[in-house]
């Protein structure tokens, strides 16, 4: 009974932070609606359709439910979260594999899929990290050291292999390191080598960034070691991916990677069939929206099956063919609300590890949608991360749901 | 440290990340508008499959057996049959043609299109009518631009072009449905199946499936909004039909419409093979059915249902699927036993019975006795007392397996499905079938290994053997000592099966099979032409079911050409092997030599 009412309070009186909602409630609306236009299975019903219905009723209640813990649990529980899922995630490696991956780990006939949820856990465990140790630690010290939080899970989860989860965890650092008070400049110094990793892919690129980077580091006046030991440094990555692309990553997404890089030199080029088919799909499909769209349930390309994940990460594709770019651009809006809002509420909010719960949260959805919406249209590899609140997808809708209740919860429950 | 600073550089980072992803969906949809909407809106790519034609079936002197032929199903394609502007079907719709061509009415179109106008349906054509002329289709064809969204699809079928039946041997296709289509394409399989496709459902059409089918191919054509075909969007995009090769059988279709010929009126099976390599030259199964209503989409269900109720099954394909006591052609097999037992020169005396015990008296059919008996004197005159007496000696295991080494009880892997085993009864099953409960409920089994013996060393009791296996038995001692695996495809490699016996013990056999021609119960099967040498031995299979089974199996070795063919012979309830078996033999043996010169 003890430990229930540390846990949980129940006199409290549950309100809705509406300029927090508002963006939310519209975001699954739009999901909702697209997916009634698409999802018609071979035999008329929208199974799909009810069963999202579902998932956004459950996330409510978890929603719900949320509003009645106290929030100083988040804090005190958060490391033993971090344990938990690390224990998870070496659990899944044991698993069966599904589509020659084990990121789930299956219950009976339920799947669970821990990585979706230690993105949540993984922002508990840095907001606490970083929210103990920024008055004792140093700018270095401290990016050093709570890098080591999503890095440990992260290597769990490059072996399951899931590289765009891996991806969300490791992107918040940045936005929260910079949100408690770390100079710019010195985040910088370990944002580099992730850019030259990525940009070694295409040579063109990786000269022009290598220009840009040392060009970076002269206007920001720092000392000349740091400056040689930067450049090799990033030569060193820029080497290491390299050997990385041979020998780490999977045959499909080499495949993947190397599609997107012609289709990137190349839009126009003729081997759309291949592995790149989705890509050049989902482009024709947004293209051909036009400004309003085709109208609800006239999506020519999602009807022909030529998107084939058209349900759960291409989603948006099909929003952006039916509904045009005027609703693309009424997302962006809705959501940077929601983030202004946040963000707000991070700034007035005077507890450290809830001001850097909510940065460590919208962050997480910001890079979710930034990644889906570049990947629908050709910027970015297809890496699968769904878009929150829209894509079909049981745990993810869920964790969304479980981000926002904390979001709320911290804004206006337990000031 | 200045917070509003900081929620400032994040916000505003947001907003600049945001706009460049913007910026793209503007580049996309509204500067490279027209471009997608030429690539997808009013124009679409669909992708169109074409069938890989199947493989044909030949006979081995290149007769064509089976060839592929088109029906065509009408079907029409929602989204292309109603005007864009009117959403109505387009005014010139000839609906008065149609009607007179077909008979279809505007009432039966307008209420199908009402059903698939709706969401996703509307992509797909759905079927007017099923199995429309090919008069008829060109008919329609002619007057296309009347009818905006009328496709006329293939549907493949096989159409059998030869005169024989060979009904079990080639068996017949049908089309992949919604509920074979998944268990085709399990997860495994190598090779997807996709609606309207067909696939081998039995006989030869089934057990080379994966090379006769070929591999259909695709195109993707641009179809523009007036559901004009524009042509090949990209050739490199497509793939190529791999056509199905042709399957070049060892059917002589000679041969096999005699085959079909004699069992025309009678019930039984006849196969003729060449024993030096196993290709089988007549294979027929009387009754059998017709395959050329298969042609024609789904064969009528009256049809159907009077095959299946025929008393005779003519769907059972008999060579390999019906199971006979092989009766005195098994006593081939026994001899053997004998034979490696160095028994064959003791005598028994047969004077026209065998007490088996005080109640069993088992009878020879010669009533009269055969008197003073050795192995070869008993093989000529197919003395059942002879083998009664001397299975005494031998022992149940060595009877089963030499059974088992003539590859009886066990299938002999012909490329035919649904092949049966036979029965060679062992201990256990007799044990299991011949085994109750007393009166004080203690398991009794009631029978005597004596009794098993005894029936079995003349192939009757519980054995039980396909026409195949018989045939198979024979081809051991033709080659003395091996045997091919019968086959029904041409200079296909099969496995070579040997049975390790002394070559005195093959040459018995044969010697006694061509002295049983020659001057004992198989003198019927025997022609009168020097070029030939005829061996055999006869069977007459005591049933159950009634009159006895008429057996006859052997080979005819061409003097002049050294060329062999052997035979097996069954039919059902007719009687005396000397009789009826033999006859039908004797007619394939002439044919034979006849061809050989």
């Amino acid at each position: 009974m003890e430990l229930i009412n540390r846990i949980f309070r129940f006199d409290n009186i549950i309100r809705f932070n509406f300029r927090i909602g508002l963006p939310i409630v519209f975001l699954c609306i739009i999901g909702l609606i697209a997916l009634n236009s698409t999802s018609v299975d071979t035999l008329g019903q929208h199974s799909v359709f009810y069963k999202q219905c579902i998932w956004i009723l459950f996330g409510f209640l978890l929603f719900v439910l949320i509003q009645f813990i106290r929030n100083q649990v988040l804090y005190e529980f958060s490391y033993i979260f971090y344990i938990i899922l690390l224990l998870l995630l070496g659990l899944t490696l044991s698993m069966p594999e599904i589509k020659n991956s084990t990121r789930w780990i299956l219950v009976g006939p339920y799947q669970f899929q821990p990585s979706e949820f230690g993105k949540i856990i993984i922002i508990l465990a840095l907001s606490r990290f970083i929210s103990d140790y920024k008055d004792t630690l140093s700018d270095h010290q401290l990016i050093i050291c709570s890098s080591i939080i999503p890095i440990c899970p992260l290597l769990l989860i490059f072996m399951q292999p899931d590289y765009g989860t891996g991806l969300m965890y490791l992107l918040p650092i940045f936005p929260m390191l910079y949100w408690s008070g770390v100079k710019m400049k010195n985040i910088l110094l370990y944002l580099f080598p992730i850019i030259s990793i990525i940009t070694v892919i295409n040579l063109t690129a990786y000269t022009v960034w290598m220009i840009l980077f040392i060009f970076i580091l002269f206007i920001y006046k720092f000392r000349v070691v740091t400056i040689i030991f930067n450049f090799i440094i990033n030569i060193a990555f820029g080497l290491l991916n390299a050997y990385a692309t041979n020998n780490w990553l999977k045959e499909y997404h080499r495949e993947r990677i190397w599609d997107y890089v012609q289709n990137l030199s190349n839009p126009d080029n003729g081997n759309h069939m291949g592995i790149g088919y989705q890509a050049f799909q989902s482009k024709v499909a947004i293209g051909s929206g036009g400004f309003l769209g085709k109208g609800i349930g006239e999506g020519t390309q999602s009807y022909l099956r030529f998107l084939p994940i058209k349900d759960s990460d291409f989603i948006l594709s099909v929003i952006s063919e039916e509904m045009g770019l005027f609703l693309v651009g009424l997302i962006i809006l809705a959501f940077l609300v929601f983030l202004y809002v946040t963000i707000d509420y991070a700034q007035r909010q005077f507890n450290k590890f809830y001001s850097l719960n909510l940065i460590g949260f919208s962050a997480i959805l910001f890079f979710h949608i930034v990644i889906n919406m570049s990947m629908v249209t050709g910027l970015f590899p297809v890496v699968g991360l769904p878009f929150p609140f829209i894509s079909y997808g049981g745990s993810f809708m869920i964790s969304c749901f479980i981000m926002i209740g904390i979001i709320n919860n911290i804004v206006h429950n337990d000031l | 440290m200045n917070s509003y600073l900081r929620k400032k550089t994040l916000f505003y980072s947001a907003i600049i990340i945001f706009s460049l992803i913007f910026l793209r969906f503007f580049e996309l949809q509204i500067l490279d508008y027209d471009k997608y909407k030429i690539l997808a809106g009013n124009n679409s790519l669909r992708s169109i499959e074409i069938k890989a034609p199947r493989g044909i079936i030949y006979d081995r002197n290149g007769i064509p057996l089976v060839d592929n032929i088109y029906n065509y199903n009408l079907e029409i394609m929602p989204i292309d049959i109603i005007d864009k502007k009117t959403k109505q079907i387009y005014e010139k719709f000839n609906f008065s043609l149609l009607y007179s061509v077909l008979g279809i009415e505007k009432k039966k179109i307008l209420s199908k299109l009402n059903k698939h106008k709706g969401g996703i349906k509307k992509f797909h054509p759905f079927i007017l009518k099923k199995f429309v002329s090919f008069d008829d289709m060109v008919m329609l064809e002619e007057h296309m631009l009347d009818f905006p969204g009328i496709i006329f699809s293939e549907v493949p079928a096989r159409k059998h072009v030869s005169d024989v039946n060979l009904s079990h041997v080639l068996g017949y296709v049908r089309l992949v449905d919604s509920e074979r289509i998944l268990k085709l394409n399990h997860p495994n399989a190598n090779y997807r199946y996709s609606y309207g496709d067909v696939y081998g459902y039995s006989g030869l059409e089934k057990k080379y499936e994966s090379i006769l089918r070929g591999e259909n191919g695709a195109q993707y054509r641009l179809i523009d909004y007036r559901g004009v075909d524009q042509g090949v969007f990209n050739e490199k995009d497509g793939k190529d039909v791999i056509n199905g090769p042709p399957l070049i059988t060892s059917i002589d279709v000679n041969f096999q419409s005699i085959a079909e010929n004699f069992l025309k009126t009678s019930v039984g099976s006849i196969i003729c093979m060449d024993p030096s390599n196993g290709e089988i030259l007549a294979f027929a199964s009387s009754p059998n059915f017709d395959l050329k209503p298969f042609n024609e989409g789904p064969i009528p269900q009256g049809i159907w249902d009077e095959w299946n109720n025929d008393p005779n099954d003519p769907m059972l394909n008999r060579p390999i699927s019906g199971q006979y006591p092989p009766g005195s052609v098994f006593k081939l097999i026994t001899a053997a036993l004998i034979l490696k037992s160095s028994k064959e020169n003791i005598k028994y005396k047969c004077d026209g019975h065998y007490t088996f015990s005080k109640d069993v008296v088992k009878k020879c059919w010669n009533l009269n006795g055969h008197g003073q008996l050795d192995l070869k004197g008993a093989l000529i005159n197919s003395c059942n007392v002879y083998f009664y007496r001397a299975v005494e000696t031998l022992s149940f295991n060595q009877l089963i397996q030499i059974s088992k080494d003539f590859n009886f009880g066990k299938v002999v892997g012909i490329d035919l499905p649904n092949e049966k085993k036979g029965l060679i009864p062992n201990r256990k099953y007799m044990n299991e079938k011949y085994r109750y409960r007393n009166k004080n409920g203690e398991l009794i089994t009631n029978w005597a290994v004596g009794g098993a013996k005894a029936n079995m060393g003349i192939g009757q009791g519980e054995v039980l053997a396909t026409p195949l296996q018989v045939i198979n038995s024979v081809n051991y001692i033709v080659n003395k000592g091996f045997a091919y695996t019968p086959h029904l495809v041409k200079d296909k490699k099969v496995e070579k099966k040997t049975i390790e016996l002394d070559s005195y013990v093959w040459t018995f056999l044969d010697n006694a099979i061509y002295n049983a021609v020659k001057h004992g119960t198989g003198k019927k099967a025997n022609i009168l032409d020097k070029d030939a040498i005829i061996r055999g031995k006869t069977g007459t299979a005591q049933n159950p079911q009634g009159e006895d089974h008429s057996w006859f199996t052997g080979y005819v070795t061409s003097k002049k050409t050294l060329n062999k063919m052997s035979i097996v012979v069954l039919i059902e309830h007719g009687g005396s092997g000397a009789g009826v078996a033999s006859e039908i033999a004797q007619d394939f043996f002439q044919y034979f030599i006849e061809n050989q010169k």
